[in-house]
């Protein structure tokens, strides 16, 4: 699509009216594409953002069905829904809401073994939303967007502790290169024992977490968004934020790799 | 003569909290000091993350802000 129509224009109009947004970044979103892994507690409400915002093109992953205990804070879901594939549901739902919106539902989980044959899905351009709820899981997307030169929007939650960060695989430029990778941050034999299911967790609290995530892909999209590797922690409890800039093992392999096919390509 | 020279001690924070480091102390003797985790987490000093390679080489300096946070994994 290169033109709003008139109903898209009254829409869109409160996005619009941002000055570094405008009727060119309302397109840029229109026209973007997403693919969110997970849809639990951060990935039910990035669905709904992002197609309020005027997203029309999503791929949404998840093996998972509707649980009981996932409703209080899986806002997206109701119990008429319990046992039914969460993709399944958002999919309906999202049809229902918003117009000409087009979504791929996914019931496989993404693994290590099928991870080449699932990256052919995605384009160049694909967004990529981590909303997963285990570390294997986050590691096998990491090495997907690493390996594909694709953006991660990453975010998790347990407990009271919140972690968000964005990196653009694809940056040309070498100091957008020093952001390393989610395994730089966590190697694989990081021992880790929190998820949602072990450790509780407040709707809102996840909610956070999953607005900012939503955030930062719409600045992403619209050419606004600054704070690439910068890892923002949230602290639940005392409602405070923390800022560290990411930066790349030297060590980390899958960095290494990536390296060295880039260089591949150059040559 | 003083021949007992106090060892050089140096202040910083932890996780917020002031610490007073005595002698020259790399990060990874001040996890083992501190009693944590050193498989379980990652650190942040001065406002940057530091990789796990270089936790034996880089060492604690006066007024440095140290934050050592577990990796969160929920969704
Ligand atoms: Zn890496």
């Amino acid at each position: 699509m290169n033109a709003l129509t008139d109903k898209q224009y009254i829409q869109y109009s409160r996005t619009m009216l941002l000055n570094d947004i405008g009727e060119t970044g309302q397109l840029a979103i229109i026209n973007s594409q997403v693919a969110i892994i997970g849809l639990g507690g951060l990935g039910q409400l990035v669905v709904q953002y992002l197609a309020a915002a005027g997203v029309k093109h999503f791929m949404l992953v998840d093996h998972d069905v509707v649980a009981l205990d996932n409703l209080p804070r899986q806002l997206l879901y109701s119990e008429a829904d319990i046992g039914q594939h969460k993709v399944s549901v958002a999919k309906r739902t999202l049809s229902r809401l918003y117009s000409n919106v087009y979504v791929n539902a996914i019931t496989d989980k993404l693994t290590e073994t099928n991870v080449i044959e699932f990256s052919k899905r995605l384009n160049t351009e694909t967004l990529v939303f981590d909303c997963t709820d285990n570390f294997v899981a986050r590691h096998v997307i990491n090495q997907l967007c690493v390996n594909q030169g694709l953006t991660l929007i990453s975010a998790a939650i347990s407990a009271y502790q919140g972690q968000l960060f964005c990196i653009d695989f694809g940056a040309k430029l070498s100091h957008e290169k020093q952001h390393g990778c989610y395994r730089c941050l966590y190697p694989v034999d990081i021992d880790i024992k929190q998820t949602c299911s072990q450790q509780g967790v407040l709707g809102p609290a996840v909610g956070v977490m999953a607005s900012m995530q939503a955030l930062v892909g719409l600045q992403h999209i619209c050419n606004t968004f600054t704070q690439y590797g910068v890892l923002l922690r949230f602290d639940a409890l005392t409602l405070q934020w923390h800022q560290a800039k990411m930066n790349r093992d030297q060590q980390c392999t899958l960095c290494q790799q990536a390296q060295l096919q880039g260089y591949a390509h150059e040559c | 003569m003083n021949v007992n020279q106090p060892s050089q001690s140096i202040n910083v924070m932890i996780n917020g909290v002031a610490e007073t480091l005595k002698g020259h102390v790399i990060i990874s003797e001040l996890l083992i000091l501190k009693q944590l985790p050193i498989n379980a987490v990652a650190i942040v000093v001065n406002d940057e993350v530091l990789p796990r390679s270089r936790w034996n080489h880089v060492m604690c300096q006066h007024d440095d802000s140290i934050c050592v946070f577990s990796a969160v994994a929920g969704g």
